[in-house]
């Protein structure tokens, strides 16, 4: 069916291509041995040529589909390394001692991985600990509340009947599009006023409501048959009972990634308690540590301790939950 | 199709709308007597302010008159001492008197004569010459009746200015009950408002019959679901949208709520600048602009490519998805710190890896000229993730005969991808493209952390979200923070009217 396949490999091509990878690989190895770097940057040069060079020769599709196969692992792997590297280079600075973090070239590793010592500096010059229930109490009101509302009006919205319905919620998805940082002006004024800044009230009382949760889960509730609904609602079952029993058993899915991306934003959150929050034991974890890196001053070792400590959460939270935070985000198209 | 109204649901009805009576009743007790006495409170503060703005003018102005009257450019200086030691020496216990009598609730007309008579008599007590003191008296006995009614007329005049909503805005937040004095009125009219529900629904149950109630207690019940959200949306949403419209008109508008006048002010002050002072606007928008110029077409390209291998058949592939989705989830304060110190310039890892391929070390953090390199990295790695994500399921949306015809054919791989993946994907690209830019547009949150709190090495990297930040959190001048955020959104409105026309055209093709 092809004609690269029925076509006999040409003899040259396999050497060459075997040849270049041998380049390839020995730019590293060159390097090791304490080679020049014009050289290895020339093995690694003239071995891609001759890989090319060798693919052409011999057109054997197999050969070709594994170099498309090792480039695009190779690529992907490249990326990933510098996807990950600062978090890594987080975790590693975090375990270094005062000398070792002040060495130039740095060390890709820590001489000792179990030496906490920053962790428990760092936790005894800032309230880390406190900063920490902060943010998992502001955390658990904020999905708790807004969990409790989104539910309520996206009920209302999708199998309640008033007058206005649609239009009101048409207007709340055009209300959508304004951001934050235009309400945040009002907001800020009226928490002053209220008397509630530099409280944890005022991390969870703006945030009650969203529209954007709403949205995702109506169009959940709306993809539920009807005929489920006015079935129960014939046998006596009333809209309150319909709701908990049947709807929100059904939408867990979607219940579980509005509450997972909730809690990503309220624990990241940082320019709303950089506006509200003065005294140092009402801080949340981001605004905490941002205020700890003027008091620690150039011990990036213990920065980097406290930031692991922010950050570590979240990446356990995303590796149990990945494929839930990920749908949310694919399906809502809004950043978190 | 009506459900057959069943007996339990159509006891439901009456017995909600009782429950909406009692409740709205009591909350809207709650609100007007928590105005009532934010008013009563205010109003008694505004009494205690006049009665000591009397007090004041009663004493200063009763001083300054009887000396004006007693002491001319004639008198003598020795003289003139001695009426000034004698006018202080009534100071104290006069002030104390005025108080008493203001208390008592005596005209100005009748505290102006008693201050009067004190004061002269006090100047005059003092005076050791005989000759002069009868030429003082005589003097003080004939202008006694005009400065007493001249002073009265100047403090009437002073407390007519005072009014409860001056006194408002002057009020310290720290005091008591300082909410219930600001916000009295929304309080007032929204006690009166649920009251006059709760009354109407009681008219309603008391006048109508069963069937009548029931279908009350049917129309309510969605409200019970809408009213928590809407208490939200309403105080934090729909509030500060239509204030901040207002405000940007509010000239000179402060965060204690006074301003100086209606009019175009604060957009001109945002955008001009105050004169005699530095502003940073124009350099926010430009610097906003080029970030969002650079990072999204970057970080979206990328993308495209990284979601298009993703999207093969992959060994390993949670390992890789949750490697590059990992900023997504990740604290911005914090992974700006790490990037802070892998740009350091001393012993950062970036200078190492640039000192190994034999580079001299890059000044990333301080250099002004570097400030724009560094956000623009940290900001390409940081939208990665989310852009990945929304390409990917781009992506997986695209029907697989087409690439199964396609190989059929004998299309080559870069050929399919650029005939088929990118034309099929073009929709969500150019959705990912407005969406970042949306969010590019309001990058904060990485030039704090990452320049150390300052925008900028040397005040160069202000943004948009940055002076609103500065202009409402550092200056308090929340008028022209309101109007920045204006021209804010109108950005923003484009981009967002221009993804709703792409979302629309892609639905129904």
């Amino acid at each position: 069916m092809n004609e690269h396949h029925q076509q006999a490999s040409r003899p040259l091509g396999l050497p060459v291509y075997l040849l270049g990878w041998a380049l390839i690989l020995g730019a590293p190895a060159s390097l090791a041995l304490g080679g020049a770097r014009a050289l290895a940057l020339g093995l690694l040069v003239g071995g891609a040529a001759l890989v090319i060079l060798g693919l052409g020769w011999s057109r054997s599709y197999p050969l070709k589909k594994f170099t498309a196969h090792t480039v695009r692992y190779l690529l992907l792997t490249a990326g990933l390394v510098i996807m990950v590297f600062p978090f890594y280079w987080m975790i590693s600075s975090a375990f270094k001692t005062p000398g070792e973090i002040n060495l130039f070239p740095p060390t890709i590793a820590p001489k000792n991985w179990l030496n906490f010592d920053n962790f428990y500096i760092a936790f005894e010059k800032a309230p880390f600990a406190r900063y920490f229930l902060n943010s998992i109490i502001v955390m658990a009101g904020s999905v708790s509340v807004t969990a409790l509302t989104t539910i309520l009006v996206a009920f209302a919205f999708s199998r309640l009947e008033f007058p206005g319905r649609e239009v009101i919620f048409s207007l709340l998805l055009s209300m959508m599009m304004v951001p934050f940082e235009m309400l945040v002006i009002t907001n800020y004024q009226t928490i002053v006023k209220v008397g509630l800044n530099d409280s944890l009230w005022a991390l969870v009382l703006p945030f009650i409501s969203s529209i954007f949760y709403t949205y995702i889960l109506r169009n959940f509730f709306q993809s539920i048959p009807n005929g489920l609904y006015w079935s129960a609602r014939v046998d006596g079952c009333s809209n309150w009972k319909y709701l908990w029993k049947v709807m929100v058993p059904i939408a867990r899915p979607s219940l579980v990634t509005i509450i997972l991306l909730n809690a990503l934003a309220s624990w990241n959150s940082f320019m709303w308690p950089l506006l509200v929050i003065k005294s140092d034991l009402n801080r949340t974890l981001p605004f905490g540590l941002y205020t700890f890196t003027t008091e620690v001053g150039a011990n990036n070792e213990l920065l980097m301790a406290a930031s692991s400590v922010v950050v570590l959460p979240m990446i356990l939270l995303f590796l149990f939950a990945r494929k839930q935070i990920v749908r949310g985000v694919a399906r809502g198209g809004i950043k978190g | 199709m009506k459900p057959a109204a069943h007996a339990a649901v159509r006891r439901a009805g009456p017995r909600r709308v009782v429950a909406h009576i009692i409740l709205f009743f009591l909350l809207g007790a709650l609100a007007l007597a928590a105005g009532v006495a934010g008013r009563h409170e205010l109003a008694g503060k505004t009494a205690r302010m006049e009665s000591a703005l009397r007090v004041d003018a009663l004493l200063e102005g009763g001083i300054s008159a009887v000396r004006a009257a007693l002491v001319g450019e004639e008198t003598p200086a020795a003289l003139a001492r001695q009426i000034d030691t004698g006018l202080s020496s009534k100071k104290r216990g006069l002030k104390e008197t005025i108080t008493g009598q203001v208390a008592q609730g005596l005209s100005d007309e009748q505290i102006a004569l008693t201050t009067i008579d004190t004061l002269i008599g006090g100047a005059l007590g003092r005076v050791k010459d005989e000759e002069a003191l009868a030429g003082l008296r005589g003097r003080a006995e004939n202008a006694r009746d005009s400065l007493a009614s001249g002073l009265a007329e100047r403090t009437r005049e002073l407390e007519e200015g005072l009014s409860l909503g001056q006194v408002r805005l002057s009020l310290q937040v720290t005091e008591p009950w300082y909410p219930l004095m600001y916000y009295y009125s929304p309080l007032l009219a929204l006690g009166g408002f649920l009251l006059a529900f709760a009354l109407a629904l009681l008219v309603v149950y008391l006048r109508g019959d069963e069937e009548k109630r029931a279908r009350v207690g049917q129309r309510l019940e969605p409200m019970d679901y809408l009213l928590p959200f809407f208490v939200g949306v309403a105080l934090f949403t729909l509030y500060p949208m239509v204030r901040v419209v207002i405000m940007s008109f509010q000239e000179r508008y402060r965060l204690e709520g006074s301003f100086t006048g209606w009019g175009l002010g604060n957009y001109e002050h945002a955008i001009f600048g105050v004169p005699g002072t530095t502003n940073y606007f124009l350099q926010g928008l430009s610097n906003t602009i080029l970030y969002v110029l650079y990072t999204v077409p970057a970080a979206t390209a990328l993308s495209i490519v990284i979601a298009y291998l993703l999207n093969q058949k992959l060994r390993f592939s949670a390992l890789f998805q949750t490697g590059y989705f990992l900023p997504m989830v990740t604290s911005i304060t914090a992974v700006g710190l790490v990037w802070r110190w892998i740009f350091n310039r001393n012993f950062g890892v970036l200078n190492a890896i640039l000192a190994f391929f034999g580079a001299s070390p890059v000044d990333w953090l301080q250099a002004a000229n570097n400030s724009m390199t560094v956000l623009v990295i940290f900001g390409i790695w940081s939208s990665l993730p989310f852009t990945i994500i929304l390409l990917l399921s781009g992506l997986q949306n695209i029907d697989e005969t087409y690439y199964t015809v396609a190989r059929v054919d004998g299309a080559k791989a870069f050929r399919i991808f650029r005939r088929i993946t990118v034309p099929l994907l073009a929709p969500t690209i150019s959705l990912v493209l407005i969406i970042n830019s949306i969010s590019a547009f309001k990058v904060f949150t990485e030039v704090k952390v990452l320049f150390g709190g300052y925008p900028g090495p040397v005040l160069n990297m202000y943004t948009m979200v940055y002076y609103i930040y500065d202009m409402m959190y550092e200056h308090r001048e929340l008028g022209r923070a309101a109007a920045a955020a204006i021209i804010l959104f109108v950005f923003i409105f484009i981009f967002t009217m221009l993804q709703r026309w792409i979302q629309r055209r892609w639905r129904y093709e």
